[in-house]
Parts: C-alpha cells; sequence; structure tokens
C-alpha cells in the first residue's frame, strides 16, 4: 500500500515545473508549465520530496480513459495508484456534463449495425442502466453524479488506491524511464515511483513531461450547464415560445446544456482557459435568466455549470504508429490490435459523404498508444497518435474507454513480464482483454 | 494487308473502349477521343488547342497522305459498323448521294459560330458518348447512347452506308485525298470541284444550324458548371458532349444534364453535389475535355475557380440545437466557413465567408443536417 520514503531530487530542473524557460530544449515543456505570454522566470531551488507509493502502475487522471485503465490492472492483479486534481472520476463525461455516452455501435464489413464498446466501458454502461441512470439504448446518456458513484464503486472493488485532489506536475526520467511522477497536494509536493505510468489525463500531461513529441491542436473549447424544472415548463402559458433549453438526462426534470464555445482555443494556456471560464459562466448565467424571464419557463434554474471546462482537443502523441481516417475507412486489421471503436459524425472521405450509419467499426493498434521513447509510458484518451481527421471519433468517451481499458491491461502485463511497454507480449494482452470482455473483432 | 487491318481496328476498339469506359484514369481518361482529326480541327477552329491535340495533328497529316487511313487502322465505330453491315443483305439508302464531306463541312461552318455539331456526328465522340451512359441514370443514358446505335444500326437497313456515304471523320478524309490529288493530277479537277461544292453547302448549313441552335439556348444561371467551364451561352455552344469529363471525375459530381426544358443544354456537364464534392487539387475535367468547353487548369489555378458559393440555413444547423458539429469548417479547404461562437441562447452559428468560398462543396456534403446548398455564380 502507501508507503513513506525520501526521494532525493538532484537536479532543480526537474522539478521545476513552475520554472519557465530554464529548461534546455523544450518548448513544449515550457508552454505546459506557465503560459507562453510570461517571459520573465524565476529558478525553483531543488528540494527532498517525499515518495508515498511505489505501485506496479501508476495511473494519472482519472476520466474515462483512467478509470477503465486503473479498473483493468487492478483486475488483472496490478498494485494501481490512480491520481485525480479534481474531487471525482468520469473527466468530462461527469465532471464535464458531456453525458452521451459515443459511439457504442458501428456497422461492419457487410453493413450490419453492432454494439462495439464492450469490455470496462460496457460494464460502467450496463450498471449505470440497472440504476436506471442511462437512456438510450445506442450512444446511453447518463447522469453525472450516478457516473461518478458507479465509478468510485467500481474502483473501490478493484482495490485500487484513489488518490483525489492531486496534480501531477512533473516526473523524473532516467535513461528513458518514469522514475517518479510528482505531485501538488494538499500534504505538498509528493512523489509516487511506480514501475508503469498510464497517461490518463485527457491533455496528454505525462507524455509531454516525459519529453515525447506532440502537436498541440487548437479546437473549440465550451462549458456545458444543466438546467431544473425543465418538466414544468408551461406551454399553454399566454405568451409561450419555444426557446432551447438542451437536452433530456435520466433524470426528467433535468436537461444537459451544450456549448460549441470559441474556436481554435489552445487547451493548454492556463490564461485562455481562465479567461473562457468566466466568460462562460456570465453568459450562461445571463441565458439562463432570459429563459427564465420568457412567459411558461418561470420555474427552470441553472442547475451547475460544468466542474470541468470543455476542452475538447489538446495534445495529440507523437507515437509508434499514427491511425488515419482511410485505416478506419478501410476495416485495416491490425495484428497489435487492442480495440475496437466506433463513429458518430458524418465524414468525408476521398471526396465523398460517408454517413454516421455507413460509418465503420475500426481497430487500434496498441502501437498507436506508445510514445516512442518512454519505456514505462502507456498513452490513453484523447490525446493517442491518430491524425487529425480522425479527431471526432477518437476523442469520444466510446474510443476513450477502449484506449484505457487496453493501456491498464498493457501496464499490468509489461509488469508482470518486468518489459517495457513497447517489448510487452501483446498476445498476453490480448488474452486478458478478451477474459475482461474486450472487444478485439 | 487486310488480316494486319483487322486486327489494327480491333485493338483500337479494344484500347478506345478501355479509356471510354467510366473509370477515373487520369488525363488517360477518354484519350481515345484526341486520335479524330475532326475533333482536332473543331478545337483549332474555336481556338481551344490543349498539348494533347498533337495526337489528333499527327493523324491529320496521315490521313492527307494516305486515303481513308483512319478509317483502315484506327476507327472502332468503323469495325463495329462493317461488321454489322455483315449481318445484312439490304441496301435501302443505295441511290443515296454522299453526304459526308457536306457534314464534315456542316461541323466547321457550325464550330466557327462555336456551335458544336460536332457531337452529334462524328463517330468517336458518339462512340465515347455511348459509354458515359454507364454513369448516369436511365434518360441521359439512353441519349449518350443513342448516337452510337444510330451510327451502328443504319448498316444494317443499308449496308456500309454510314462509312461510305454518311460519316463526316469519312467525308472529311475523301476531301482531303481530292484535294491532294487535284494538286498532283490535273484530271482530277473536276471531282474536286464537285466536293468543294459540297462542302460550300455544308458549311452555309452549319452557320444555318448554329444560328438556329444559339437562339435555343436558354442560358440558366442555376447550372453549376465543371471549373474553368466557359461563360455559360459559350460553354454549351462548344460543348461536344462526349462525357469525358463526367468519366475523370474522381468524385463522381460531374453527371449528364438531362432537362426537357433545356434541349441546348442537354447532355452539358453540370456539378451535382449530392455525394461528393470537389476536390481541391484535381484538374481532372480540364486535363480531358477535348472541345476546351472547359479549358486546362492547374493546381494552383483550381484555388481561384468559383464553382458557386455555399449558403447555409442556420435554422437547420446542428448547432442551432446545441448538438456537437463543426463539421463545414472542419472540411473547408477554403478557410470560408467560421462558426461564430454566440451569447444570444448560446447558440454558434455558421457563417459563409463570400470572399473565400469557391462553392466546392464539401461543407454542403458533409453536413449532417443538410443545412448547406451550392447555388451557382452570378454569372459576370
Ligand atoms: C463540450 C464537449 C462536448 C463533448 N461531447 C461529447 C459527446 O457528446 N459524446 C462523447 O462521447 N464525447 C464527447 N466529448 C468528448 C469526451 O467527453 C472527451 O474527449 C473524453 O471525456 C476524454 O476522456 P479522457 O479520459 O481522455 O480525458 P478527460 O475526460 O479529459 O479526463 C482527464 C482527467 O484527468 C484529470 N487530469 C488532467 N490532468 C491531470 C493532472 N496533471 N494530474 C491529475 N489529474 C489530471 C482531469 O481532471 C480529468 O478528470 C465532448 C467533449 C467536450 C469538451
Ligand atoms: S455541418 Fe451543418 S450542422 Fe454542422 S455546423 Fe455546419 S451547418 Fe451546422
Amino acid at each position: 500500500m502507501i508507503k513513506r520514503r525520501k526521494f532525493l531530487v538532484t537536479l532543480a530542473a526537474t522539478t521545476g515545473a513552475l520554472v519557465a524557460g530554464c529548461q534546455s530544449n523544450s518548448t513544449k515543456r515550457q508552454q505546459h508549465a506557465a503560459g507562453t505570454r510570461d517571459e520573465r522566470t524565476i529558478l525553483e531551488p531543488a528540494r527532498e520530496i517525499p515518495i508515498i507509493a511505489e505501485p506496479d502502475v501508476l495511473v494519472v487522471g482519472g476520466g474515462p480513459a483512467g478509470v477503465a485503465a486503473a479498473i483493468s490492472a487492478g483486475r488483472a492483479g496490478a498494485d494501481v495508484v490512480l491520481v485525480e486534481r479534481y474531487n471525482h472520476l468520469g473527466g468530462l463525461w461527469t465532471g464535464g456534463l458531456v453525458l452521451p455516452l459515443l459511439s457504442t455501435h458501428a456497422v461492419d464489413k457487410s453493413g450490419y449495425h453492432q454494439q462495439v464498446i464492450y469490455g470496462v466501458g460496457d460494464e460502467m454502461a450496463r450498471r449505470l442502466r440497472t440504476l436506471d441512470m442511462a437512456i438510450h439504448e445506442v450512444n446511453p446518456v447518463i447522469d453525472p453524479e450516478a457516473g461518478k458513484y458507479v465509478l468510485d464503486v467500481m474502483i473501490k472493488e478493484s482495490n485500487i488506491n484513489m488518490l483525489y485532489h492531486c496534480w501531477a506536475s512533473n516526473v523524473i526520467v532516467e535513461n528513458g524511464w518514469i522514475k517518479a511522477v510528482l505531485l501538488e497536494s494538499k500534504s505538498g509536493r509528493v512523489a509516487i515511483a511506480p514501475k508503469m505510468v498510464v497517461d490518463g489525463t485527457g491533455d496528454g500531461d505525462m507524455l509531454a513531461l516525459a519529453g515525447e513529441d506532440f502537436q498541440n491542436m487548437k479546437y473549440h473549447i465550451g462549458l456545458v450547464h444543466r438546467l431544473g424544472n425543465v418538466d414544468r415548463i408551461n406551454k399553454s402559458a399566454p405568451g409561450y415560445k419555444d426557446v432551447p433549453v438542451g437536452n433530456p438526462t435520466p433524470i426528467a426534470s433535468v436537461n444537459w446544456f451544450n456549448m460549441h464555445g470559441e474556436n481554435d482555443q489552445d487547451g493548454l494556456d492556463l490564461h485562455t482557459l481562465s479567461e473562457l471560464q468566466q466568460k462562460y459562466r456570465i453568459q450562461i448565467w445571463e441565458n439562463t435568466q432570459k429563459i427564465r424571464a420568457t412567459p411558461g419557463y418561470e420555474e427552470v434554474f441553472l442547475l451547475d455549470t460544468a466542474s470541468q471546462l470543455g476542452v475538447r482537443m489538446s495534445r495529440i502523441l507523437d507515437g509508434q504508429y499514427r491511425l488515419t481516417l482511410k485505416d478506419s475507412m478501410t476495416f485495416k486489421k491490425f495484428d497489435d490490435v487492442i480495440g475496437i471503436s466506433g463513429a458518430w459524425c458524418t465524414m468525408l472521405y476521398e471526396g465523398r459523404r460517408v454517413p454516421v450509419n455507413e460509418r465503420p467499426l475500426w481497430q487500434i493498434p496498441y502501437r498507436s498508444l506508445l510514445p516512442k521513447k518512454t519505456k514505462n509510458l502507456i498513452v490513453s484518451g484523447r490525446c493517442f497518435c491518430f491524425e487529425r481527421e480522425l479527431v471526432e471519433d477518437t476523442r469520444i468517451i466510446g474510443t476513450c474507454l477502449v484506449t484505457g481499458h487496453a493501456a491498464g491491461a498493457a501496464a499490468a502485463v509489461a509488469v508482470q513480464e518486468g518489459s517495457t511497454a513497447t517489448n510487452v507480449n501483446i498476445k498476453r494482452v490480448q488474452n486478458l482483454l478478451k477474459s475482461q470482455n474486450a472487444n478485439l473483432g | 494487308m487486310t488480316f494486319k487491318v483487322r486486327h489494327s481496328r480491333l485493338f483500337a476498339l479494344v484500347l478506345a473502349t478501355i479509356f471510354a469506359l467510366p473509370f477515373s484514369l487520369g488525363w488517360l481518361t477518354g484519350l481515345f477521343i484526341w486520335t479524330s482529326p475532326l475533333v482536332f480541327l473543331n478545337s483549332l477552329s474555336s481556338q481551344s488547342l490543349s498539348w494533347l491535340s498533337i495526337i489528333g495533328a499527327i493523324i491529320l497529316i496521315f490521313v492527307t497522305l494516305r486515303h481513308r487511313w483512319y478509317c483502315r487502322w484506327l476507327c472502332p465505330t468503323g469495325l463495329l459498323c462493317d461488321s454489322v453491315s455483315k449481318l445484312s443483305r439490304l441496301r435501302v439508302l443505295k441511290g443515296m448521294p454522299p453526304l459526308g464531306i457536306f457534314l464534315a463541312a456542316l461541323v466547321f461552318g457550325a464550330a466557327i459560330f462555336d456551335v458544336p455539331a460536332l457531337g452529334l456526328l462524328d463517330p468517336i465522340v458518339a462512340f465515347h458518348a455511348f459509354f458515359s451512359g454507364f454513369k448516369v441514370s436511365l434518360v441521359p443514358a439512353l441519349l449518350s447512347m443513342a448516337g452510337l446505335i444510330f451510327i451502328v444500326g443504319i448498316n444494317f437497313i443499308s449496308r456500309h452506308v454510314w462509312c461510305n456515304k454518311l460519316c463526316p471523320l469519312g467525308g472529311l478524309q475523301d476531301g482531303l485525298t481530292s484535294l491532294r490529288k487535284m494538286m498532283t493530277k490535273k484530271d482530277e479537277r473536276a471531282t474536286a470541284f464537285d466536293v468543294g461544292r459540297r462542302a460550300a453547302i455544308g458549311a452555309l448549313g452549319g452557320f444555318g444550324f448554329a444560328v438556329l441552335f444559339k437562339r435555343s439556348i436558354a442560358t440558366s444561371a442555376s447550372i453549376i458548371r465543371p471549373p474553368a467551364a466557359l461563360p455559360e451561352g459559350q460553354f454549351q455552344s462548344t460543348c461536344i458532349r462526349c462525357g469525358n469529363c463526367a468519366r475523370a471525375c474522381p468524385t463522381h459530381i460531374i453527371q449528364s444534364s438531362f432537362d426537357a426544358n433545356d434541349i441546348a443544354g442537354l447532355l452539358t456537364p453540370k456539378i451535382s453535389f449530392t455525394h461528393g464534392y470537389c476536390l481541391p487539387a484535381c484538374t481532372a475535367c480540364g486535363t480531358v475535355c477535348p472541345s476546351g468547353a472547359i479549358k486546362t487548369f492547374s493546381k494552383n489555378d483550381k484555388k481561384s475557380l468559383v464553382l458557386g458559393i455555399a449558403h447555409i440555413d442556420v435554422e437547420n444547423c446542428l448547432l442551432s440545437r446545441h448538438k456537437e458539429c463543426d463539421r463545414c469548417q472542419f472540411y473547408c479547404d477554403y478557410d470560408a466557413v467560421m462558426i461564430h461562437p454566440s451569447d444570444f441562447e448560446l447558440a454558434a452559428w455558421p457563417e459563409i465567408n463570400r470572399q473565400r468560398c469557391v462553392g466546392c462543396g464539401a461543407c454542403a456534403v458533409v453536413c449532417p443536417a443538410n443545412a448547406i446548398r451550392i447555388e451557382a455564380a452570378p454569372q459576370i
């Protein structure tokens, strides 16, 4: 379980998550630290950090990917620590109020529409259904608090050490191995020295800190909110008119309200995140007041704004294999397949329109989760290695659950074998995944 | 000799068919059409030569030096006509005078006025048009096939009548031979005079046809033509309706027009964005167009070629219902779609930048809500 030991950090530079500009060649690192708008720097002195745990597997980030990874590794017998900076599991799915789990279904080569998301992710959806907290058979929309509850229960059942309120801020890399991950917490800065690390931060914080290459994809950032009492809208009120009030959730009186937000935003810039957060919250409040002032809508109220800002995309790993739209459209088969996912939106392919109901299920190769340099890091969730044309399919919750599940299983096997992430016996990983009900086609 | 000729034409038939089938073969698409000296002369008179016109120019030299060289060695339609003639004993049109040279002259007469009588009369164009029928719906398909069926079929009623008496390409070759003989041997003058007279009447007929045809052109502004197409009126009169552009189009958005109200525009190519859009780097239609109705253009030219302009019906856009979507903006290669975040009802909305939009159709094709349509660009 969680141990205490002193860990001596010798290099001032490696501890300096807040020091921008003093690291030799990595502009990406600087970007990860303070925003690029700040030019003056300060040198942080080296200090000794207590090592609070030396688990087999450390999963950083408790979003759909991270939770699936932790559960898979834990069930495979690994000693797992899961670290989350906020107070809940589920990431954008629950805390970001992005409630629909896309895309549970897709068509195969013969056009047959079938379920594609299996394994840990499917188990989450089924448990939520049993609680009556998911609507729709295909692409279920869930209740966020039920989601947080179910994930907490599943993590607890799998004997995983859960650390909330911890922000992973740096890594110590030696000879290509991550020796320790540093966390900021109410107990100060602490270190965890794992054998394997799974990056489940969504933003790819770990891969960037480890010095891996990536692209920073600027995309639209929004803030989702929920409205209460939507079942009390009085359509017969004099002066009533149709006003958008969002989309249904499992709770009849509550709707969720998506937001596209501003285009081309840098999800890694602290100033951008702060400005958008503030602006959106004010907009949402004011819009809700407009709704309430409309005849018939007086009882509608703002239930909550999401506790996680809706950063759709940021880092994309420069990994060992870049998954392409062509791979997905041609049903490409991979020897190192670790999962199958589906698609949810219309695409253009070779100049043609491909509607959702013709979008195929597609295989994900293990190599697309692997960074090029770091030996004990596996990447999962919306930052694994794919081309931008595929982004709408790779960033969705279903795909994140699949890549997370696989990353956790591979980490557990690598620990058992004492191998690197790259050299792990892929057949054993695939067998473990199958035994955990994953779908490998 | 006959043995070799048969094989040469058979080979030509196979080759022409491969190029004419509806596969996008790049610049090879419909390549055989460029061998017709008639097509070459037509391009010459409408000043729309391209580098592929060299093929026709070389063959023109051969047919001037050797009587009916094209018919004997290359013509796939001729081979078909001969085969049908073998099946029949009928000679219904035996007494008819040879009209080939007359029709050839008619083609040029019309071409001077930019009217493609060629499309109706050239055996090679008819051969190609036959195969364009494979890609389109039934009625235009039958129409585009009608030319070759007529040319080949008439030989059943009267053996060899097309090649001997009607074909303008044959007529042209006969005319060229008489001209050559007249220059070398004095006693051929009389025949040459006769040929010249027929040619003159034909040319006059061509002028007349051109005038009538031009009057029937309804310049409908709503049709979207391939990129680099000539302005509408000129386009309809220059296009020979061979179907090469539709064949070459990799996304199959070029289709033959069939509008009973627009007889003059019949079988001309128009763009339909139902399934695909115009790829930013594609230059196929310009390369394969033998008439110059679609000018040759480079990838660089393509950036500023306007097909039409996109219109978004914001009320139908998924964003107005707060659904996840950014497809139009994501796929726009010209940076012409902008999704505005809006504080009014929190709904974002897409807008087209009319300066940048070229009407390639990508947004219209991908839009899951069918909220976008492409309208023809206003004619300048
Ligand atoms: C507005 C919006 C609408 C969307 N709509 C849909 C939809 O309808 N359906 C769908 O399927 N998908 C949708 N998505 C996408 C989907 O929600 C996300 O891509 C998906 O949740 C990503 O999962 P993840 O596990 O990779 O990362 P995340 O969900 O982002 O989870 C990452 C977790 O890691 C934690 N973390 C990050 N950095 C650190 C750190 N340094 N230390 C410790 N913890 C850290 C975060 O707090 C978070 O909990 C939408 C996204 C947005 C923003
Ligand atoms: S593609 Fe269609 S539905 Fe999507 S944002 Fe553009 S206009 Fe709206």
